[in-house]
């Protein structure tokens, strides 16, 4: 009986440490939101995932992947497009979001449409703006490739496809996209200095913007309105748009701006290209609204102020993390026959 | 899981175990729920020629399909027997997943039937699950998340739709937009249970002129999922 319990023992223990190989907590970071119990990460599903990610197969027009919108080299946000563009060059009506710390977030898209991780690549997949095509015939173009039916079996030891499976693996690379290892956080560890005018930046950071852009995420994970006067063409009303509560009306969910430097162009609808624009949108355009509690009128912010904020916005970055070849464009993908691609 | 979904071999011979271990008859299937889709007592079979004819109405229904979760059983008030994993996903096209095969066990005594139509909040919120469950079903909304409960197709003269098309994709879970209904319905004992949904109650509720789409959450979507909870009816015994 000891035995057997000291052995029941060090099999868990070899499968958390197996995990903590597959993913770990940032030092200071809270727990995770997601669920892990329910889809245990794992390498084999991990690199399928990946592959699904970088894979135009995904596309009805087989051109566009989700790294079209979401690329590595941008901290999987959209290069300089500030609408996203999709299939046939179709104009999204909102900018792709930057993607990396999702295991601590439980609402997905501007306006919290998506309630989980595992269901969120439904949504660009069937758009008809985004990717145009649906899950039945994406998995039956995958289950007529050489190359997926083997991935999906090592993942999950089958080599029928079925649209759990295809989620699951997505969901699991998207969790491994973890970003904490900028010069903000070698700060927080001792292992770096903030120059004065990044010192100065972060106290300012910290009693204008921490309400929402909350550390160590630099995001509360909530809905807010940070005062953008709305875009009469547009016309996005935000999170109203999915509880049809009035109180809602004009709320997004509040970014992180871990990586901002690299995210550009910035806010839901992509209106700002630089920094700058943003500090000048909080230190003199808010537009009042009575829906609101925080922010309810412009910050007074100096020149020097914006600029001392925006170098410590700059210590965001996280060059490890975009230039992490985990991320990258998977080899197996070259595997692929030609004809398939 | 529904009655034409494989069950894995494993899962088979492990139940089969069980079942020798414990010495009871807890076989696969020892009793039988069966819902009858049906318009003025005829059987509902989705197709693009039937034509159904009411108040004047001539229709036609394309796709009917929805989910019952949570099926247990009731003796004076308490649970006696709830199925485990209970999901099924129900197509009138297809009529082998309208017959659901329960694990009960041989000597259980109720008086009440009870299901959820729909899937429930804690379902919903778990992450993507497989078998009836699986998205790819086409019963669960990819732009906004949530499951659809109950959808119905067709074409009708009183649709305002240029196409004469009606859509209704009923679902939602949370308060105040909840569409989950729990049904109850007072049973005699018996091995075959046989229930009814008669369609042709709930076609007057649908408002074909002001909304013969409604695809998402909503208030016109709780209504609906008020009026499909009273179609249900017992037919046997
Ligand atoms: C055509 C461009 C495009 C493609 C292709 C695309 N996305 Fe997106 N993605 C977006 C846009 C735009 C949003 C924000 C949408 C909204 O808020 O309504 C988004 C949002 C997201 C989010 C939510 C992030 C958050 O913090 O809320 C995730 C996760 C995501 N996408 C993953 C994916 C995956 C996985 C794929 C491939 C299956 C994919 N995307 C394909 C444009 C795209
Ligand atoms: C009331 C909450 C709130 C406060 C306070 C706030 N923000 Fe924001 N911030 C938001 C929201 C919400 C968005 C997204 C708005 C949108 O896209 O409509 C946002 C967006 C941003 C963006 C663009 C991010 C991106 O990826 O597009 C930057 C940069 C930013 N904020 C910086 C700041 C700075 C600097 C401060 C302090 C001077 C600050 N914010 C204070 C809520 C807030």
């Amino acid at each position: 009986m000891r035995k057997q319990i000291a052995f029941l023992f060090l099999l868990s223990f070899l499968l958390l440490s197996y995990q903590a190989d597959l993913f770990q907590t940032p030092a200071g970071f809270p727990k995770p939101v997601y669920d892990f119990t329910k889809n245990p990460l794992d390498s084999a599903k991990i690199e399928l995932g990946r592959a699904l990610f970088y894979d135009p197969i995904l596309s009805h027009n087989l051109k566009i992947s989700c790294a079209s919108c979401h690329s590595p080299y941008n901290a999987f946000a959209h290069v300089d497009h500030a609408l996203s563009h999709g299939i046939d060059d179709r104009i999204g009506k909102r900018n792709a979001p930057a993607l990396f710390n999702l295991a601590w977030h439980n609402r997905f898209m501007w306006d919290g449409a998506i309630h989980h991780l595992d269901v969120q690549a439904l949504a660009p997949m069937s758009h008809p703006d985004e990717m145009g095509d649906t899950l039945a015939h994406v998995i039956a173009k995958l289950q007529a490739t050489t190359l997926y039916p083997s991935l999906y079996e090592k993942a999950f030891g089958d080599r029928n496809i079925t649209g759990e499976h295809t989620l699951k693996a997505i969901a699991q690379f998207l969790l491994t996209l973890v970003s904490a290892n900028s010069k903000y956080d070698s700060v927080l560890r001792h292992q770096a200095t903030f120059t004065d005018q990044e010192n100065n930046g972060y106290k300012l950071f910290q009693q204008h913007c921490s309400s929402c852009h909350t550390e160590p995420l630099f995001t509360n994970g909530e809905f807010e309105s940070n005062g953008l006067p709305p875009d009469t063409f547009l016309q996005d009303k935000g999170r109203m748009a999915i509880t049809h509560r009035k109180e809602d009306s004009l709320r997004f969910k509040v970014p992180s701006l871990r990586n901002i430097e690299f995210t550009f162009p910035y806010m839901h609808d992509g209106r700002f290209k630089q920094l700058r624009e943003v500090l000048q949108h909080y230190s003199g355009g808010i537009q009042t609204d009575v829906h609101r509690d925080k922010l309810q009128r412009s910050i007074p912010l100096k020149d020097n102020e914006k600029v001392d904020i925006i170098a410590f916005l700059l210590t965001l970055s996280d060059r490890s993390f975009m230039f992490n070849p985990k991320f990258a464009y998977p080899k197996i993908l070259f595997q692929k026959d030609p004809q398939e691609k | 899981m529904a009655f034409h979904s494989i069950i894995s071999a494993h899962r088979l011979r492990f139940k089969m175990l069980l079942c020798l271990l414990l010495g009871y008859g807890l076989q696969s299937g020892a009793m039988i729920l069966q819902f009858h889709p049906r318009f003025h007592q005829q059987t509902v079979l989705p197709n693009d020629s039937t034509r159904y004819i009411l108040q004047g109405d001539t229709l036609m229904i394309q796709s009917l399909k929805w989910y019952i979760s949570s099926v247990c059983f009731l003796k004076q008030g308490h649970v006696v027997w709830q199925e485990d994993n209970s999901y099924h996903l129900l197509d009138a096209t297809k009529p082998t997943s309208l017959i659901l095969a329960l694990n009960t066990p041989d000597a259980l005594s109720f008086d009440q039937v009870q299901f959820v139509l729909g899937i429930d909040s804690s379902t919903q919120s778990g992450g993507v699950m497989g078998v009836d469950l699986d998205p790819v079903q086409g019963m669960y909304w990819t732009w906004q998340s949530g499951y659809i409960h109950f959808k119905m197709e067709g074409i009708s003269n009183r649709s305002s739709e240029r196409d004469h098309s009606f859509q209704y994709h009923v679902g939602g879970y949370q308060y105040p937009e909840n569409t989950v209904q729990t049904i109850n319905l007072p049973v005699m004992n018996a091995k075959h249970l046989q229930l009814a949904m008669d369609i042709d109650e709930l076609l007057p509720s649908m408002d074909m002129k002001a909304h013969p789409h409604i695809m998402s959450p909503g208030v016109e979507a709780v209504r609906l999922s008020e009026k499909i909870k009273s179609i249900f009816k017992v037919l046997t015994p």
